[in-house]
């Protein structure tokens, strides 16, 4: 859920960016994160651990614990929580098919 | 890359001390891993006793401009992974961008990497939509998406309860803020007595009318004691949320990602009493364990750490100018000691006038003088307490680091 | 509801109390050696996030391990092989 009208904050007026993740598209808000605009669009597993396969989504949210990694094109292994979505990024899990 | 200095962190603490040494003439590189700078500025907002709203991000915008006027440079995306002597600085892009600079070389480095969560464990806590409270306070704040739609916060801290106000402002339904799980591996996280005794240190900050009739009260023993066999049904209303100082979370559960936690009443032994035990439907957990600077960086460097609780955990040993115990390596920021974004500024002030006169660049007395006794100020006005014992942490750090040096000179 | 052994403590490796407390009870003197024998510690997030609920664990063995605490390693974030520094740069 995306905090539109805030007491405090101001009005949230940015511009949509389309990207992939899994494959299936995505409408981000530019300066989101890519777990940010996951979560946004209901998509809270970020990762499948890589020996028990349990789920894993946004734990510490700054760039500390790695559990948000994900697999960007064209970039390589990016921080969810620290990586900002951009137009046409195409985002896969970790370890999911190519590359991880 | 040859610059005189290199900060490393462009939170307050960084991005002052930057615009100190850039306005003296000096070549300074910011580095940060976000793609944006000012920290965990960017995330906060606190209510003064004033009625005024604090924000964060204004502060953080203010500070990057004065810091970029003043000619210091700032990468973003700029993961500092090992510091060397030299000083050498090694980054990795996080974008793994070609061209960009692998190591800068500096006479002088600031470490100012902040802090981080400490973790608060239980069954179920690696389930998604179970986070820290400051993952929650920045896609809140920052990200402007809701951690969940029904979110209950366990531990209860300043921290906590800012993040459950902020949850609550942003439209979030807050189920309460409950006490952390009572596991050993949770230390005194998750002890009931030394919860309520933190709680005082809300006196400074807008606190509803319990707080301020119960905050002094509660300094004194007697009171917390009996506080911590009273119960509230509904909870006690702080800034409007539920806060129940009497029940632990203990359990979150569901398929894939968090649906549902359980949370007992404590005892006055401080168990909880699995009989009472009740399920909380919610969408996503948030964690409240304390911070603990982050100062991987200088342990790695050999610098002399102080393991000091009331700052959160392990500190770089400091000098009166922040100066750590390799000489041109200085410290500002929560990686000294968690106490907040003002206290944050004014220690990276010091450090940057420290650093600057290292550099030759022409500092006086009276200005360093000023520096530290803005930062005593900064220290006494401080609107939240994190830790109690902040200041007397610092002056047994000051004691420990003449002791050090003394010996050094023997 | 468990609260016991299953309960996972290093978050990158998913090692849980009872493997802590089995290494400790084998004969691991330092949280060192529990990261060695368990690989606790020793992912992603080299510790950052479990190295708290190591040392609170190893201290409540009878005896107690974890005197020498864990060594804090390079890179302290993992590195992309193409962003190391190469041979002569300035």
């Amino acid at each position: 859920m995306r905090v539109t009208d805030h007491p405090l904050l101001p009005p949230l007026r940015r511009r949509e960016v389309r990207f992939s993740f899994e494959g299936r598209e995505v409408v981000a808000l530019e300066g989101e994160s890519i777990a940010a605009a996951l979560l946004a669009s209901g998509e809270r597993v970020l990762r499948f651990h890589e020996r028990t396969g349990a789920p894993r989504g946004l734990y510490c949210g700054i760039g500390h614990c790695l559990e948000c990694r994900v697999w960007v094109e064209g970039v390589g292994t990016v921080r969810a929580c620290t990586t900002r979505v951009e137009d046409g990024m195409r985002v896969r899990r970790a370890g999911s098919g190519e590359g991880g | 890359m040859r610059v005189d200095a290199v900060v490393i962190g462009g939170g307050p603490a960084g991005l002052t001390a930057a615009a100190e040494l850039a306005r003296r003439g000096a070549n300074v590189a910011v580095l940060d891993e976000n793609p944006v700078f000012g920290g965990k500025l960017l995330g906060q907002l606190h209510e003064s006793p004033d009625g005024h709203w604090w924000k964060g991000w204004e502060v953080a915008e203010g500070l990057e401009r004065e810091a970029r006027e003043a000619g210091a440079a700032l990468r973003g995306n700029a993961s500092v992974w090992a510091l060397e002597p030299g000083w050498r600085v090694h980054v990795a892009d996080a974008l793994n961008r070609p061209g960009q600079p692998v190591v800068y070389q500096a006479e002088v480095v600031l470490v100012a990497t902040g802090a981080c969560e400490k973790p608060v464990a239980f069954p179920g806590w690696t389930l998604p939509g179970v986070m820290t409270v400051g993952a929650a306070q920045v896609s809140t704040n920052v990200h402007r998406v809701l951690p969940g739609g029904r979110v209950l916060v366990a531990g209860i801290d300043p921290l906590a309860l800012t993040v459950a106000r902020q949850l609550a402002l942003a439209g979030a339904r807050v189920a309460g803020v409950f006490l952390p799980p009572p596991l050993p591996a949770n230390g005194a996280a998750g002890d009931v007595r030394s919860t309520l005794a933190r709680l005082s240190s809300l006196a400074r900050l807008a606190p509803t009318p319990w707080l301020r009739l119960a905050a002094g009260a509660l300094n004194s023993g007697l009171v917390r004691e009996l506080a911590a066999r009273v119960d509230v049904p509904g909870g006690v209303r702080v800034w409007g949320v539920p806060v129940f100082h009497r029940t632990a979370l203990i359990e979150a559960v569901g398929d894939g990602r968090v649906e549902r936690a359980a949370v007992a009443p404590v005892g006055p032994d401080g168990e909880p009493v699995a009989r009472l035990a009740r399920w909380v439907e919610v969408d996503a957990v948030c964690l409240s364990g304390g911070l603990a600077p982050l100062a991987e960086l200088p342990a790695t460097l050999g610098c002399a750490l102080a393991s000091e609780e009331r700052l959160g955990g392990e500190v770089p040993l400091h000098g009166p100018e922040l100066e750590a115990s390799r000489p041109g390596v200085y410290v500002a920021g929560d990686v000294t000691g968690v106490e907040g974004a003002e206290v944050a500024m004014a220690k990276g002030r010091l450090a940057g006038l420290a650093m600057s006169r290292r550099l030759g660049l022409g500092v006086t007395d009276a200005e360093l003088r000023a520096a530290r006794d803005g930062l005593e100020r900064a220290r006494r006005e401080a609107k939240i307490e994190f830790y109690p014992g902040a200041r007397e942490a610092h002056a047994d750090l000051a004691a420990r680091w003449r002791q050090t040096a003394a010996a050094a000179a023997r | 509801m468990s609260r016991g052994r299953e309960l996972v403590v290093c978050r990158c490796e998913e090692v849980t109390v009872g493997d802590v407390q089995d290494a400790v009870r084998a004969g691991c003197r330092t949280l060192q050696e529990v990261k060695m024998a368990t690989r606790a510690g020793m992912g992603p997030c080299q510790g950052r996030v479990c190295r708290t609920l190591l040392e609170r664990l190893a201290s409540l063995e009878a005896p107690p391990a974890g005197a020498a605490a864990l060594t804090k390693r390079l890179p302290v974030y993992p590195v992309p092989l193409g962003q190391l520094e190469e041979e002569g740069q300035p």
